[in-house]
Parts: structure tokens; sequence; C-alpha cells
């Protein structure tokens, strides 16, 4: 039976991806892990590989065009197999009638021919009644019925966000009822923003944080980085970041808590240190994760982050790396900001947010001194763990960032 | 309140005209000592005599036409059909006769005449015996069509069947003779043409009459699990057909799915269907879903016969792919 290719789900949240580039023809033939296409998500275009062999048989999905998640978007198989018609609402009663390759082979392109073509707008005729009685344009609503139907509920969703739009413009015209400033000006969310507007509006109201902070003294980590990068001459060079994720992948190892998430009830702990690192790219926020930090030394994770920190701003990450963090670092350091706290990536525990290393007089022994320190604070989702524990967690990556010279003992 | 079997609630209701009016009196094949091939009239040769409970040979058209006859002559017979495929036999009798007196005399002649029939396919019983004819009978005017799906709505429908001046042809399944329910001790009737909601339900309305009712019910039970809220509407007469309540529903949910045992092509479901998008077009926000009884005469093998027949799991799959729900 030929197989199907289907819209892989990379994150959590994904609910439909974009093919924006076959890479093979109809006829090609194709290795099992081979990239075949590539699919934009929310966040990234990554790349996609066929889980069989054979000859690509059918595309479905045309480039452009988006699908929802576990949609088959293509066929591979054997030269002479029957492909599926895709279009699973085919009338039972005909069902049975006689097979003709040709017949086949053209469905799929009569199916994106209307898609395209058919520029007349597809609505219920409840769905037509209501837009007419709120006063909803149809050409901007998005269906979501059978065969993208506009159905009644999608012109009510689309009556309150048309409501809210109306609202703005009559706020923008100094129609300010409510004290509001004018509006200057409005634009579409990108869909990186809108995920990131998704992802933390859902984290800040399902996760119960609370923070913990400290000052860590990063003087003995920033000499031990320049004797590492002179040590190592060029080839890697590490970062202060490097330093501390692997102190918290450290600290992670003594409280796996703060390596764990809270669901339904329980808390599932991972089998893997993986830490997201956030990069700001101009679209909008991304944190994938360096794997395994647990065996990976200060090197290794150097080369990871560097890796990761490369393919993010050519926006060709893999699916998975955006969802296998289990602990993230959030680093403002060189933005010159003294302190910050971050928001937690659902599915994770906690997020550690340092800012920048500023030297400042501190007073040990009673004498005052110089040293180079950074504020650190620590978010921690309250149903797994509690400020005692966060405390502690803190303060042993504190310990690992205060004396780096344990950090090269794994 | 009692609890009754659909057979016991026929069985009561037939007494009780017999008991009430000489004029009553029950024709069929096998309906004497052997007491109805669903035994709905065992033990009536013994209590009201072969006078009134008249066995007859295997000539559906000399029945219904004796029947016809003596309606107009002033009795009030009972005509049982021991299926409504042996009905296909008295067509002309009753299409041609019984339904169009009435208006061909003036009003000269009426024919109060009840034939009941059983329909209905399950009971491997193979092509011939198993089909569900009583939407052809709905398509003749002059012709009433009860289709009960309970004893309430069975002894109901009888007595309003006695009480009405028409000929009326009274649809019983064979295979929910043994479904109970609770029955009232004191008289009352149901009305024909007046549907009633079974379950109450906001996003599909799911249309059935007869057996499919008890399906639907079933299948409401398991999409409400998924979150589907199902209106359940059981019409109860074809003729008259109560639209209106139909329409009620539709305007509520939005959407309609008539559930029917009968061959799609031409079944009544497609009459209930066109009817809803004539009087509630607006309202829909889908095409009307019909799940019917496939398009082949009801196979013997048990397996193929199940298949062939509508159940609530493929209303369920039906309901979910053709709404997207």
């Amino acid at each position: 039976m030929a197989s199907e290719i289907i819209m892989p789900q990379m994150g959590y949240d994904m609910k439909e991806g974009k093919v924006v580039r076959w890479l093979k023809t109809e006829g090609d033939t194709i290795e099992r892990g081979e990239i075949i296409a590539e699919i934009e998500t929310d966040k990234a275009v990554v790349e996609m590989e066929a889980y069989a062999e054979g000859l690509l048989r059918s595309i479905i999905t045309k480039e452009g065009d988006s699908v929802p998640v576990g949609s088959v978007i293509g066929y591979i198989g054997t030269a002479d197999e029957v492909i599926p018609e895709p279009d699973t609402k085919a009338s039972s009663s005909d069902a049975s009638s006689g097979s003709d390759p040709k017949e086949q082979e053209s469905t799929p392109s009569q199916i994106t021919d209307t898609t395209t073509v058919n520029s007349e707008v597809r609505a219920s005729p409840i769905a037509k009644k209501l837009a007419k009685d709120l006063n909803v344009d149809l050409s901007t609503v998005k269906g979501t019925g059978p065969g993208n139907r506009i159905t009644k509920e999608d012109v009510l969703a689309a009556k309150d966000s048309t409501a809210s739009v109306i609202s703005n413009q009559l706020v923008s015209k100094g129609h300010d009822s409510e004290g509001h400033l004018p509006v200057g000006s409005e634009k579409e969310l990108s869909k990186m923003r809108l995920a990131v507007a998704k992802v933390t509006t859902q984290s800040k109201q399902e996760i119960p944080h609370f923070y913990v902070s400290v000052d860590i003294d990063m003087t003995h980590s920033v000499e031990t980085r320049k004797q590492l990068n002179e040590k190592l001459a060029g080839q890697i060079k590490v970062s202060i970041n490097d330093l501390i994720v692997k102190a918290c992948a450290q600290a992670l190892k003594k409280y796996p808590s703060f390596n764990s998430v809270y669901v339904d009830g329980k808390i599932k702990t991972a089998a893997d240190i993986n830490i997201g690192i956030a990069i700001a790219l101009e679209q909008g926020l991304i944190m994938p994760a360096i794997t395994n930090c647990q065996n990976k030394s200060i090197p290794e994770i150097s080369i990871a982050s560097k890796d990761l920190i490369d393919r993010a701003n050519q926006g060709v990450l893999k699916g998975d790396e955006y969802t296998s963090g289990t602990f993230s670092v959030s680093n403002l350091g060189m933005f010159d900001v003294d302190n910050f706290i971050a928001i937690i990536y659902p599915g994770q525990s906690a997020v550690l947010a340092v800012g920048t290393i500023r030297s400042k007089p501190v007073v040990e022994n009673n004498q005052i001194m110089i040293r180079s320190i950074m504020h650190a604070t620590v978010s921690v989702d309250h149903r797994v763990s509690d400020g005692a524990e966060a405390a502690k967690f803190i303060g042993e990556v504190k310990y690992y960032l205060e004396n780096p010279i344990s950090l090269m003992l794994d | 309140m009692p609890t009754i079997t659909i057979r016991e609630a026929l069985t009561k209701g037939l007494k009780e005209a017999l008991d009430k009016d000489p004029s009553v009196f029950i024709m069929g094949e096998d309906i004497g000592p052997y007491g109805g091939a669903y035994a709905v009239t065992k033990g009536f040769l013994e209590e009201y005599g072969a006078e009134r409970i008249k066995d007859t040979p295997i000539a559906e058209s000399v029945m219904v036409g004796a029947g016809t006859g003596a309606a107009m002559g002033g009795m009030k017979p009972v005509v049982e059909l021991m299926t409504i495929n042996f009905g296909l036999l008295a067509m002309d009798q009753i299409v041609n006769h019984a339904a169009k007196i009435r208006y061909m005399s003036g009003g000269q002649f009426s024919v109060p005449l009840i034939i009941r029939a059983v329909t209905g396919g399950g009971g491997g019983l193979a092509a011939t015996h198993s089909q569900c004819l009583e939407g052809w009978f709905a398509s003749v005017p002059g012709l009433k069509v009860a289709t009960p799906a309970t004893p309430y709505d069975a002894l109901g429908l009888l007595r309003s069947s006695f009480e009405d001046n028409n000929p009326i042809l009274f649809a019983e399944h064979a295979l929910i003779y043994g479904v109970k329910g609770e029955v009232p001790e004191d008289y009352y009737t149901v009305p024909f043409g007046k549907a009633e909601t079974v379950i109450e339900g906001s996003s599909v309305s799911l249309i059935a009459y007869s057996r499919m009712v008890h399906v639907a019910t079933e299948a409401a039970a398991e999409l409400a699990k998924d979150g589907i809220s199902c209106e359940v509407i059981d019409i109860k007469t074809l003729r008259p057909f109560d639209i209106e309540s139909v329409a009620n529903s539709v305007r509520k949910t939005n959407r309609a799915v008539v559930v029917e045992e009968a061959w799609k092509t031409g079944g009544f479901g497609a009459e209930i269907a066109s009817q809803i998008q004539e009087v509630a077009f607006e309202d829909l926000d889908g095409p009307i879903l019909r799940i019917c009884g496939e398009e082949v005469p009801q196979p013997y093998n048990k397996k193929l016969e199940a298949m062939s027949i509508p159940d609530a799991a493929k209303v369920v799959s039906s309901v979910k792919s053709h709404f997207s729900l």
C-alpha cells in the first residue's frame, strides 16, 4: 500500500503547516530519511524527511498551501500502486465504479484547481444570512467547515474580531469613550508574533509563576572563559552563556524538579536535560534546545549553541529542536540590562533570566572590593516546586558559576 | 404507570376497539388459531369468535378490497398484512381504491380502513421480506401513514386511527415489537402529524421514525460523549408529516440529519430533506445529511444484512465527518 506523507506536528501548539517548497517532483525516487519538502510552521521553515521509500507518486498539497496537522499532503509508493483519492468526501455509492488510472492522476490537480480558481465565497446559508445581519464581510472570513466552507461559528467569530476592529477605528477617529489614547497605527501580527502571543498568554494563564533572584559573582567565570578561549585558540569560542548553560545542567542533575513538567496532577521529570536558549530574531523569539546537556562538556555546549544560533538566523531549524527543551535560559546580557524575569515556556517548569555582568563594589571580609556581578532570576512553576527548593537550585547555579573549575569536573 | 411492549400496546388497542365498537373486525393471514405472525392477535379468536377474527387465504388484494368494501358499507375493518412486502400485491386496492374512493365519490363514501403492516429488515428474512415500503404509501394523497417507535405512540396512534374516517397504513417494525415503555392507564390518543422531540440538543437534529428513532437515540448518546449535542426528533407519522416541528429544531441546531432504514433514492428521508430546505434553507449550516439503508436488495447473510442497515456507529461517524465535527 502506498505510504501517506503527513503534515507533521512540529510543536505542541502547531495546528497547521504550509508547504513552502517540494524538493521532489512526482515520479522522483525517494530514499527513506531523504529531505523531500520544506514546511513552514508558526515559527520557522523546517525540512521534512521521508518516512518511506519509493516513488513520489502524488503531491496533494501544492507549494504555498497550508493544511491542518495530520493531513495527507502526498503519497509515496511503487510505480503501479493505486493511490487513494485525496478527497474522502466522495459519494459512497459512486466509490465502487472502476478505477481509471488517468482519472486518478488528474484528481489532485482538480482539487487544487477548485481552491485557486473558485474565488466565490463558499458559505453555508445560515452563515450568509448571519453575515448580512451582522454586517460581516464574508470575503474576510476563513472557513473551517468541510471544503473550507464558512460556517455559522466562523461568522460569529469574525463578528467578534470585527467588533474590536470597529472599536479601534472609532478610537483612532477620536471617539474614545473610555479615555484611551488614540490608536496611531495597526498591523497584523506575523505568524511568529502570533505564536509568541499565544504561548506566553497560555503560560501566564495556566502556570502559577514565582521568582527567586540572586546576584552571582562572575569574576572567576569571566577569567575562566578567557583562559578557555586562549587554550582553544580560536577553534571554538566559548561564551559566558555556554558556562551558564553548563552550570544549569549541573544544578538540574541535583534538582530534577526544575527539569520537569506539571501535567494533570502529575509531575513528569525529563530523562534528558535539554536546555532551551532564547534567541531573538527579527520576527520574534524562539527557544531551540541544546539537547543532552548532562553529557556535554563546555566546548560541546558551545558548538551546539553556535550551530543553533546560526541555523535559527537562517531559518532552517528542525521541528524537534523547537520542542525538546526541558529548561530554558534567557540572557539579555548584551543589551545592558540589570535584571529581568522570564515567562516559563509551556511544557517546562522553570526558566533562568540573566542580565548584564557589571563591575560592582561588594563587601567581602569587611572590605569593599570590585567584582563582576550578574543578576539572575529563576521563574518556577509553583505546582512543581516551592521557594526553598528554588533557592537551593539557583544557589547551586551560583556556586558553579562562582567556582567554574567545578564545571570542568564532569 | 404500567410498562408494556409495543406488541402488548397494539393488542390492547385492538381489543379496546373490538370491545367498544361492534362494527370493528379483523382480517388477515394466520391471525386466528395461530394468533398472528407476530402474536398481536393471540387469543382473539377464542375471545371474539370467527365472525370478527377472520383468517383469510393468501390473497392480499382480496383482503384489502374486501376491507375497503366493508368500510364503505359502514364497518370498521382492520386488515393485517403479514408483511408490508405483501402489500405490493394489494397496491391497486390500496392506492387506487381505498385512498381515492372518498374523493372520487364526492364524499358519498368514506373508507375507515386500518391496514396494519409489518415493515423493516434485520430479521434474517432476506430480500423479499425485509423492505421498508411505508415511504411509498406516504406519497399517496388520501392515505395516512403511521410509524410508531414506542408502546405509548403505538397505542395512541392506533386509537387515533380508529377515530379517523380515512384509510390508514399502520406500519409496525418487525424488530421493535418487544420494545418496552410506559403507557398510562387512562385513555389518551396520539395525533397524526405531530412530531415529538425525544431528546433536546443544540448542535445537530437527528430526524427519524420507527426503529431508527432508537438508533438515533443511541447515536446521540455516543455523540454527547464527544461534546456534540444532538436533538432527536421522532416524526411518528409520515403522512401527514410535521415539517414545522422538524424545521423548528433545525432553526435551533442549523444542522439536519435524516436517519432512515429504507433505501436512499426516493426514500421518505428525501422528502424530509427536501421540505427542510424549502422552509429553513437560510438556517442551514451545511448540506442536509441522509443516513439510509444501502441501495441493495437486503442480503440474507447476517453480517451483510447488518451492514446494509444504519446503526448508531454509522450515524456517529457520518455526522462527524459530514459536518467536520
